[in-house]
């Protein structure tokens, strides 16, 4: 294996991993953000619960997202450093607003919804949360301006072989970015409502004593899943607008399968979309004298979305090679001169790293998923939070 | 200038926030002994893990966006120490978030270590690659220097951290636990002033002085070093703890500063991008802020456990 195959292989796997996660983060975000709201308005014990149970998930997930995208960030210099001499300035400054600004603000903000919770008011508390989603959409508008660009180059000249930003908002308007984002987004959303669907359809079949709450889930999640699906399918179609012929037809067998597959899928959950949304009304699915298998098949087809997002970011990023900057730079004059043995060494390192807590943390995630909403941690009174055997130690008047 | 600002003050703000979270972190299993106690002291972390590591985030994508030389020069040839810094920082991360996660002593015990373990490493690798970027970028003549300032400056990164992050805990708790944190502090005072003024010594005797302004930094390193533990000693004896905390942060920010001037990173900017930045400063900054001061007291029955 090669210098070049072996940056390429730990970036992808490193992006892997973080993009799996992230399509959790945007995409469970809005339904947190909805039960909080419905929480507010209506002080309802259900509603609370949802917000916490969600939460959580949202919050273990989340865990390994920063993590894994700490790793990308550093990627790009460690061994693609040809890409930042000859368009650094343009690719930088969208990675530098999402890294300092969107990321910076989601983050500091979701410290503060989940240490915040009994110190907040609750509109404000709600608020705070509604930011860390709107912040997290914003970074993720941010990359794909950055990774849009390096697909479809708009908005800058080359001089003396170093791109140059000349025009901020052919840049940013890119359809290479923003068709594409409508797009990430509908496959975020609909991952999201595929986790909803399919914890609380198993639930639901289990009879586990929530019913309530995960009906009123469960009907969040078809709906957030619906617009999600639309979105997906809509905006997908539309990227071809600015991809050539030869980018349509699929320029290698890897691609055009990974489209394939991915285009039929998407059409699959675009059709399963509207049946589902039929049996939303008057909450006809549970009530279906068969509704056990119904359930049963919501949670087996839960990694479906995930496995299509994976397709289709496959197909995107293998589709530009052998470019790094689509006519501007190939990969293999951006890769750094470390030696292969270095690489696969960072790469068995930081992939190994990655791989071992993310399967730690799905294993959590499945848990707390199974456990249900009875007492989460999220949110619980400081003396209900932990276990038994942790007594807090304060003062007696601690303020 | 505005860019150099932002990195500079992106680093340094990492430096001491997240500092003080190594330091805890580093501590944890001697400040509380009990599971109990380190729930506590986790508790007391809580809202400052991801308020403190996003400094560095923004640091890197600034140096990402604004300083591309020197981030190609500095991780060619700190290639290890990088692998290393994130190694550090994932764990660090991963054991904060999942020790928690699931009851068994065993499960808790070992995320424990990996904290512990972890955020020595941290400011270990990242101040062997602040010195490591003063010696190597350019390489300077001397084997010695490129050797031995790397190793003080990761050593006195971990001393640094250490007092940080005692103190921070002896002010976001009380009791005993707040007892112990201050003893530790105190314990760690002398070795950081010592380990600062050491690289500093080294410095100033292995790489040849190019301007007056390089000739100044390291007395101002040894300056704050000393000075802030002249300051936050009684303070600590005293349990005037707020003062003790700000007189730490500045010993640990004013080296960083020191460092970052002696570098004179040279930006590579984009024409627009630096004002849009600078703009949401204010932003940011009122942002963690509000942080700051909705957890300024020690952990109460209020405070919300989650790690």
């Amino acid at each position: 294996m090669s210098a070049v195959d072996a940056a390429r292989t730990q970036f992808a796997l490193l992006a892997g991993f973080h993009f799996l996660f992230v399509l959790v983060t945007l995409g469970l975000g809005p339904v947190v953000a909805i039960f909080q709201t419905r929480w507010a308005v209506t002080r309802l014990d259900v509603h609370q619960y949802a917000t916490r149970f969600w939460g959580q998930l949202y919050l273990v997930n989340y865990a390994l997202g920063i993590v894994a995208g700490i790793l990308l960030e550093l990627q790009f210099g460690l061994h693609f450093p040809g890409l930042l001499d000859v368009a650094g300035e343009v690719f930088g400054a969208p990675l530098a607003v999402e890294t300092m600004v969107a990321f910076f603000l989601e983050s500091t903000l979701l410290g503060l919804w989940v240490f915040g919770w009994h110190q907040l008011n609750r509109w404000v508390h709600t608020a705070v949360f509604w930011l860390v989603v709107v912040t997290g959409y914003a970074s993720a508008f941010a990359v794909m301006v950055a990774n849009g660009f390096l697909r479809n180059p708009v908005g800058y000249e080359l001089r003396d072989g170093v791109a140059h930003i000349t025009d901020s908002a052919a840049l940013v308007l890119n359809p290479a970015s923003v068709l594409s984002l409508g797009h990430v987004i509908g496959a975020c959303l609909l991952a999201g409502a595929f986790v909803v669907i399919g914890v609380s359809a198993w639930h639901l079949r289990r009879q586990t004593g929530y019913d309530e709450l995960f009906q009123r889930s469960l009907r969040t999640g078809v709906v957030v899943g619906a617009v999600g699906a639309v979105l997906a399918v809509g905006f997908g179609f539309s990227q071809f607008s600015y991809l050539g012929d030869d980018a349509a037809a699929g320029q290698s067998p890897v691609v055009g399968t990974a489209l394939g597959f991915m285009i039929l899928g998407g059409f699959a959950l675009f059709l399963g979309a509207f049946p589902m949304l039929g049996l939303m009304v008057g909450g006809a699915l549970f009530r279906l004298p068969f509704r056990n298998a119904v359930y049963g098949f919501l949670t087996a087809v839960l990694p479906v979305p995930f496995v299509l997002a994976i397709f289709g970011w496959l197909a995107r990023e293998i589709g530009r090679q052998p470019w790094i900057v689509v006519g501007v730079l190939r990969t293999s004059d951006a890769t750094s001169t470390h030696s292969a043995t270095t690489v696969l060494v960072s790469l068995a390192v930081l992939v190994g790293l990655v791989a071992v807590l993310a399967v730690i943390d799905w294993v959590l995630l499945a848990r707390l998923a199974r456990l249900g909403p009875g007492s989460p941690t999220l949110g619980a009174p400081a003396l209900h939070a932990r276990e038994p055997d942790e007594h807090l130690t304060f003062a007696e008047a601690p303020r | 200038m505005i860019w150099t600002v932002l990195l500079v003050g992106a680093f340094a703000g990492w430096a001491v926030l997240d500092g003080m979270n190594q330091g805890l972190g580093a501590t944890l299993r001697q400040v509380g002994r009990t599971p109990g106690e380190r729930r506590t002291v986790l508790t007391a972390l809580g809202p400052f893990l991801l308020a403190g590591e996003v400094w560095l985030v923004a640091a890197a994508g600034v140096l990402l966006a604004g300083f591309h030389d020197l981030e190609r020069d500095l991780v060619f040839v700190a290639y290890p120490l990088v692998i290393a810094l994130l190694v550090a920082w994932v764990l660090r991360d991963a054991g904060v978030w999942l020790r928690s996660r699931r009851p068994g002593v065993r499960w808790r015990a070992g995320w424990e270590r990996v904290i512990v373990v972890a955020s020595v490493g941290l400011p270990l690798s990242a101040g062997a690659l602040l010195g490591t970027a003063l010696v190597w970028l350019p390489p300077q003549p001397s084997l010695t220097a490129r050797i031995v300032v790397p190793v003080l400056t990761a050593l006195s990164a971990v001393a640094v951290t250490r007092v940080l992050g005692t103190t921070f805990v002896a002010v976001r708790t009380s009791g005993v636990l707040r007892e112990r944190a201050t003893r530790l502090a105190l314990r760690a005072l002398p070795w950081s002033a010592g380990l600062l003024a050491a690289s500093a010594i080294a410095y100033v005797v292995l790489v040849p002085a190019d301007g007056p302004v390089t000739a100044v930094l390291p007395p101002l390193v040894v300056l704050a070093g000393s000075g802030s533990a002249l300051v936050a000693r009684p303070a600590l004896a005293t349990g005037r703890l707020h003062r003790a905390l700000g007189a730490v942060a500045v010993g640990g920010v004013l080296p960083v500063v020191a460092a970052a001037v002696a570098l004179a990173p040279v930006p590579s900017p984009a024409p627009t991008l630096e004002l849009v930045l600078l703009a949401c400063v204010p932003v940011l900054l009122t942002v963690q802020a509000w942080v700051w001061w909705t957890f300024r007291h020690p952990v109460g029955p209020r405070d919300a456990v989650f790690y």
